[in-house]
């Protein structure tokens, strides 16, 4: 019965986005108030739909409904209800209607939100949302049918279909429970019920923006309102890819065992594109809202952003590549691919077709190089260069290479990072420099005399690092780079608030609280700013200072790594509720001759993979990391990180999610009262 | 960067480099520097034979010396550590799960493949030696840096192109823009209305050209 009312919701939510697509576009091109309404209505009867749909689903996981394949595939007997639970996401077809279940959410927020405000916009945008979800629902109903079950054709044979096949039996509830696999030990991690949802939110939040960017094309409303409605969406999809890709660095950390966070893996790259592409256009939105200028760059930032999405998962769904990150190979590939040609080629052409008109001209023009906007514009080049180096290396060389001359690549790290680590650099500079300009014109003196103060101050940590022992010319470098942008961050709330102290009298702690009050986008981007500081000098810590070493010890034996030793105690073998045997190695971290640290790094043997699970003592200065190669009660080999500063990574993460919240949170106070209240 | 802590492989072990020093400086000492020079009277058995050896003689043997030692290294076998074999490892790819490192990868074709490079290593064959190897045998994809030159040519200079092709198209298109009128004269921070009331001019326009 669960797999019926779930397979009829899902029908139902289909056949509501097709004819919310049709009739918002009637409504629009007619003008017929009524039609715009009908469109309206089933765009926002989706959600409750696909939400009853899912809900089937979560329910037929718990209750372990065997004969649906999806459960049979990825829970079995042994699974806990958390791990069950999480299996919604954790394969193809639970994933692809979660996907849609989370666009039918933002499709309804942004009805209910924009609605009134966006009257002439709305009808065009829920088109857009709607044909969008409609391909995904249609992949779900006819490809990736989460609902399907197992039946014992006529002939016997075991067959998966959604309905009933004529002469068909249901197999018994016995063979179904003893054949169930189980979900993929990758995926039974705490960071499972965080991280994909976050990604995906991520994701399908900047449908949002596109759907508004082609709609204020479509009707040609090219007015400031998509802007703001697009910019406002797209920080709330932003720091939903940021929480992502940040929780996403954790796993791997945990569950990888590789003792590092980001590999350069071509599925972790197609998350990091739209990202990319989504901080552009952030920054480059504010050039358009202060200024009116790069109207047509904004255009194309938000589609490309939107294709970035979902290139990355036609790259992750159809097994185009190989990753840990990526779905099995499946016939949703060439769909999705037409699907994501076709969505960036009619985006492209309406933005041509406008802009050959004339009507996405800009009204200023640049005063002169060192503007803000100017900086604004070489902080995108920088950031369309990532995305265009990524993109080649993830994709673009290992595909054409293969096509033209037959020949498979693999790119890694160290081309990754020729490229990388320069933009990163110039990154920081512009980060640094670009508060401290003005919009409009601004001489180099008085940049320069702006930039006196952090720039003395990060020469002043260079010296400082150096004194203290910093041995690595590249570390110094980038430390300093890194936190000259980190101190104009700080210099420039210390300012706004030593300005309103000293006008209004106010305490520090009052200047600050209503600093960021009163500007929130402006000073919440500064403390973005100061995680994306914190992060930098963890990632320049962890990679520059990193040590690795191998070594096979004798139970009672103790070997020396930097300032630390680690001393092999004990080897136990158990099993794990779940059914799974586990390698358990006890061991102890030393300091000085002291104990501080008693760990447990251990293997996972699950009959698809084993899972080496790190053991690690974690403090602010460095993590101790260690796996467990191999071994047994006598010996056993054990391979040790030291990872200088990498617990920064996750505190600056913590940072840019703060900074960002604060920049996307609507204002509590209109500003007139509030002026009125200070002025008096 | 990863491995700061370990010696590269292709260094000797440093008890063992020690050994070799110590062994033929003192041969070298015996040999090349006799005992007018205030070393001990040379122990090698061409020493008793009390013939004085013209210097291109002492250096033929010098080089037999070493032509030997080399062999026998070779022949023994060098210590290989784990660390050696991850520092290999770790600069290759798994050839069953596309795009997992080699030394990160738990697979036996991972095991087995760590192990040929231990036993490369210990034949006396150097890191970028053991990769050209696998190269040669399984393909590009092994490695993370493709070592067919047109490849690596394609990794590392088309992304410049394409940067410096994009951000070419873009000071054309600014410069184009700024040639053209620009809507409003005015600076400031109202660019939003300045906005809407182009756009109310220009459907006013629309509506006007309809009527």
């Amino acid at each position: 019965m669960l797999a019926e009312i779930g397979l009829a919701a899902l029908a139902l939510a289909f056949l509501l986005t097709i004819y919310a697509t049709f009739a918002s576009l009637a409504g629009a091109r007619a003008h017929a108030a009524r039609w715009r309404e009908s469109g309206r209505r089933a765009a926002l009867l989706t959600f409750p739909a696909l939400l009853l749909a899912a809900g089937m689903l979560i329910i037929a996981l718990m209750t372990e409904q065997y004969q649906l394949t999806y459960v049979y595939e990825v829970t079995d007997p042994r699974t806990p209800p958390f791990y069950r639970f999480t299996a919604l996401w954790g394969s193809q077809r639970g994933s692809l209607l979660f996907w849609s279940l989370l666009l039918s959410a933002f499709t309804f927020g942004a009805i209910s939100l924009n609605w009134r405000s966006e009257r002439r916009l709305m009808p065009y945008a829920i088109a857009c949302m709607m044909a969008t979800l409609a391909f995904f629902l249609g992949m779900s109903l006819i490809l990736e049918n989460p609902f399907e079950r197992w039946w014992i054709s006529a002939d016997g044979q075991a067959v998966a279909r959604a309905l009933i096949p004529a002469g068909a039996t249901a197999p018994t509830e016995a063979s179904l429970r003893a054949g169930a696999e189980g979900l993929n030990p990758l995926l039974r991690h705490f960071g499972m019920a965080i991280h994909p949802p976050m990604l995906y939110l991520g994701f399908v939040g900047f449908t949002i923006p596109f759907a508004f960017a082609l709609a204020a094309l479509a009707s040609g409303d090219l007015s400031s309102g998509w802007l703001r409605v697009t910019r406002r969406w797209s920080l709330i999809a932003w720091i939903f890819l940021s929480i992502g890709l940040i929780l996403g660095g954790r796993w791997a950390y945990d569950v990888l065992g590789w003792g590092g966070y980001w590999g350069w893996d071509p599925v972790e790259n197609a998350a990091f594109l739209p990202w990319l592409m989504g901080t552009a256009f952030i920054h480059s939105a504010m050039i358009q809202e202060k200024r009116g200028m790069l109207k047509l760059w904004n255009m194309f930032l938000v589609i490309a952003t939107f294709s970035a999405v979902m290139f990355g998962a036609f790259a992750t769904r159809s097994g185009v590549i190989d990753s840990v990150h990526s779905f099995a190979r499946s016939e949703v590939g060439f769909p999705m691919l037409a699907f994501w040609a076709a969505m960036t080629l009619i985006a492209l052409g309406a933005l041509l077709w406008r802009w050959n008109r004339g009507e996405l001209r800009d009204e200023q023009q640049f005063a002169n190089f060192l503007s803000r906007e100017s900086m604004f514009v070489l902080n995108n080049v920088v950031f369309v260069a990532l995305f265009i180096a990524i993109f080649w290396g993830s994709f673009a060389l290992p595909i054409a290479s293969e096509l033209f001359l037959g020949k498979e690549v693999t790119i890694g790290p160290e081309t990754f990072e020729f490229y990388v680590v320069p933009l990163f650099i110039a990154m920081y500079i512009l980060m640094g420099v670009a508060p401290l300009s003005a919009w409009g014109r601004m001489s180099a003196a008085r940049l320069g005399g702006a930039l006196k103060l952090p720039l003395m101050l990060s020469l002043l940590s260079i010296a400082a690092l150096i004194l203290i022992g910093t041995n690595a010319a590249v570390a110094s470098f980038g430390y300093g780079v890194v936190l000259f942008a980190g101190f104009v961050a700080l210099y420039e709330i210390y300012r706004g608030a030593g300005a309103r102290r000293r006008s209004l009298g106010e305490s520090p702690l009052r200047a600050l609280a209503a600093l960021f009050g009163r500007n929130q986008r402006r000073y919440g981007g500064y403390i973005v700013h100061l995680g994306v500081t914190v992060i930098g000098i963890g990632v320049i810590g962890s990679t520059v200072f990193q040590t690795e070493v191998q070594h096979t010890l004798a139970r009672g034996e103790t070997v020396a790594v930097g300032a630390y030793a680690l001393r092999y105690d004990e080897f136990t073998r158990a099993q794990a509720v779940d059914g799974r045997m586990m390698s358990i190695s006890d061991v102890t971290v030393l300091r000085d001759g002291a104990e501080i640290a008693r760990i447990r790094p251990r293997v996972d043997e699950f009959p698809q993979m084993p899972m080496t699970i790190a053991g690690a003592h974690s403090t602010l200065e460095n993590d101790f990391y260690v796996l467990l190669i191999s071994g047994g009660r006598e010996r056993a080999t054990f391979r040790i990180y030291i990872n200088p500063l990498v617990n920064l990574v996750w505190w600056g993460g913590i940072l840019l999610i703060i900074g960002t919240a604060i920049a996307a949170y609507p204002k509590v106070l209109p500003e007139r009262p509030q002026r009125k209240r200070e002025a008096s | 960067m990863r491995c700061q802590a370990l010696h590269h492989s292709d260094q000797p072990l440093p008890e063992a480099a020690g050994q070799k020093r110590t062994a033929l400086s003192e041969y070298l000492e015996q040999i090349v520097f006799p005992a007018e020079r205030g070393n001990p009277a040379p122990t090698s058995p061409f020493a008793s034979w009390k013939i004085t050896w013209p210097k291109t003689a002492r250096l033929l043997i010098l080089c037999l010396a070493l032509g030997w030692t080399a062999m026998l290294a070779r022949a023994q076998g060098v210590e290989v550590t784990d660390n050696d074999v991850i520092q290999v490892a770790e600069r290759m790819y798994c050839p069953v799960c596309e795009n997992i490192p080699l030394d990160e990868c738990q697979t036996t074709a991972c095991q087995d493949w760590k192990e040929e490079i231990r036993a490369q290593l210990a034949a006396g064959r150097g890191p970028q030696e053991v990769i050209d190897s696998f190269v040669a045998r399984f393909g590009d994809h092994v490695v993370g840096l493709p070592q067919d030159p047109l490849l690596r040519a394609l990794a590392f200079i088309a992304p410049l192109l394409a940067t410096a092709t994009a951000l070419g198209l873009g000071v054309i298109t600014f410069r184009r823009f700024s040639r053209r009128p620009a809507l409003s004269p005015n600076f400031g921070d109202a660019a939003g209305e300045q906005t809407d009331e182009v756009y109310r001019q220009r459907l006013e326009e629309d509506l006007r050209a309809r009527r």
